[in-house]
């Protein structure tokens, strides 16, 4: 179980690397979905009212109930984080569970919102498309591509924490001084955090 | 002082479920505020809303308040590209005018 890596000399001088790592994926993160934020305020300034047609038609209910859920995952994510340093290893492996778990739920939630959407073919070029207003089809081009690009993020956010979680439980990586947890915490918290913005723009107009 | 500052698991649990309560009260108020009669400012308060919940999260959970140098660099590098984007992109957009068609193709 070996902790620090070539070609760092102290395991200090790691933790930080990986910490500045990951900000920087992070802030190119933050310019990828801000190329969708920048078209989807351009195309809402075109069409105000054909955005809030559109806007009205998403699911108010499981889109609130799915912001609940990646809320909570983010409090669980930083207990498993807080714990790791503490070196409390059942919180850590109670935190990563938890988040998860709400992590799937948030999908299958997400899941059934698509197919009721797909069956009420709520997608851009469909003839049965229900809101006739000018730009309600650009909104949920906008709401498929956003929705599944966070999905993409969101699976292999799960798939990371419970890999981390298995290799916790059997003690494969030195998890109370290396910055893993924390740079796992800091991916799922991005997660969480661009979903906080898409919420208002794709649930919220249109009400 | 020593023995105050001691982590246990519960006050890690409490203090996550302290910010998830303020995350929470804060989902409730924004999905409240969509249904409110104000016209334009519902999108700016349901931004600010949103604004606030990242902040939260950034702060508390992802530890920006104790993140060194390099950490807020790539923040402020990612964030200032963002506001360039946006920025030149409305400059552009909100200052457009728009000419009678029949006009435009006189032009020609």
């Amino acid at each position: 179980m070996s902790s620090l890596n070539e070609p760092f000399d102290t395991i200090t001088r790691q933790r930080s690397a990986a910490e500045f790592g990951i900000w920087i994926f992070l802030a190119s993160e933050v310019l990828f979905f801000g190329g969708l934020f920048t078209g989807y305020s351009v195309y809402r300034f075109s069409y105000p009212t054909g955005f809030a047609a559109a806007g009205a038609e998403t699911d108010l209910l499981i889109g609130t109930a799915n912001t609940a859920l990646l809320l909570t995952s983010s409090a669980t994510m930083a207990v498993a984080v807080w714990s790791g340093r503490a070196g409390f290893r059942r919180q850590v492996l109670w935190g990563l569970s938890l988040t998860a778990l709400l992590g799937a739920g948030f999908m299958v939630l997400k899941a059934i919102e698509y197919y009721n959407d797909f069956t009420e073919s709520l997608i851009p070029g469909s003839p049965d498309f229900p809101v006739p207003d000018a730009g309600a089809q650009v909104f949920f081009s906008f709401y498929w591509v956003m929705t599944a690009l966070h999905a993409v993020h969101l699976t292999i956010g799960v798939g990371a924490v419970m890999t981390t979680a298995i290799r916790v439980w059997l003690d494969r990586f030195d998890w109370r001084s290396t910055g893993l947890l924390h740079v796992l915490g800091l991916y799922w918290h991005l997660i969480d955090v661009i979903w906080i913005v898409l919420f208002p723009l794709l649930y919220l107009l249109g009400r | 002082m020593e023995k105050n500052s001691h982590p246990t698991p519960t006050r890690f649990w409490l203090r996550a479920a302290a910010v998830w309560v303020v995350l929470s009260l804060a989902l409730a108020a924004t999905v409240a505020g969509a249904f409110l009669d104000i016209g334009a400012f519902k999108l700016p308060l349901a931004l600010a809303i949103a604004a606030f919940k990242a902040g939260v999260v950034a702060i508390i959970f992802m530890e920006l308040a104790k993140a060194g140098a390099g950490p807020r660099l790539a923040i402020l590098a990612g964030g200032l590209w963002f506001a360039l984007m946006i920025g030149l992109t409305f400059a552009d957009v909100a200052t457009r005018q728009h000419l009678d068609p029949a006009v435009s193709s006189t032009q020609h």
